[in-house]
């Protein structure tokens, strides 16, 4: 129950700073917004996957690597944005959001070790 | 107003996602089942919504939907299973793409029904 708190506050603040990222943009040709919290989501989840590797299961896990940053990042807001895209820019999106993406996570695990 | 309800239900969609990963965790110890599943839904969810009005968009394709479905947790599982042996490369390259692809393809197939 407490772990299911904490997600749920973790993704109130994830959710929360998503939509600030978004806000502080503002309207864009590109999905900028969501290219941005997904790397740098990915690459703070890649840190504390290795860093909290011996705590899974704890309260602190809970809010910051499956609710908070869990929330941060969203696969429904980039897969819906490559379908309003057009062909090659929808393209690049996918390459980018993949390779910096993957690129990000590997290196915030490196960072951590 | 819309933005404090959107936040909420964020915090719902987590919890959502964290017990179907935890139920797909005891069931598929192995393979990150539950985030594709999650991601996969949640994608054809929002491709539901499209035409919905601003307030239902940001409540449940921002909120709800958003922190239901995760990115970041996509990629780590990805290198989790990629560093596991050098055989597990190949099922790592299938995560990725089994997931884009189902998230695509349902996105489309629920926009194409709305």
């Amino acid at each position: 129950m407490a772990r299911i708190a904490a997600v749920a506050a973790g993704g109130a603040a994830g959710t929360a700073a998503r939509i600030g990222v978004g806000e502080l943009l503002g309207p864009q040709a590109f999905p900028w917004a969501t290219l941005i919290v997904n790397v740098v989501g990915s690459a703070v989840l890649g840190f504390l996957a290795v860093r909290l590797l011996h705590h899974a299961g704890t309260a602190g896990v809970a809010f910051g690597a499956v609710g908070a940053l869990g929330a941060f990042t969203t696969f429904s807001a980039f897969v819906a944005e490559v379908d309003a895209l057009a062909g090659s820019t929808a393209t690049v999106y996918i390459g980018a959001s993949l390779l910096a993406g993957l690129a990000a996570a590997r290196l915030g695990m490196q960072a951590a070790r | 107003m819309t933005t404090a309800v959107a936040i909420v239900a964020g915090a719902v969609g987590a919890v959502a996602r964290y017990l179907i990963g935890a139920a797909a965790q005891r069931r598929w110890p192995e393979r990150p089942v539950g985030t594709g599943i999650v991601n996969v839904v949640g994608a054809g969810a929002l491709g539901l919504l499209i035409g919905a009005d601003p307030a239902t968009l940001r409540i449940v394709g921002a909120g709800f939907l958003g922190g239901f479905t995760t990115y970041s947790t996509w990629m780590v599982d990805t290198w989790a299973i990629a560093g596991r042996t050098p055989r597990h490369r190949s099922e790592a390259v299938l995560n990725v793409a089994l997931v884009l692809g189902g998230g695509m393809a349902a996105f489309a197939l629920a926009a194409a029904l709305t």
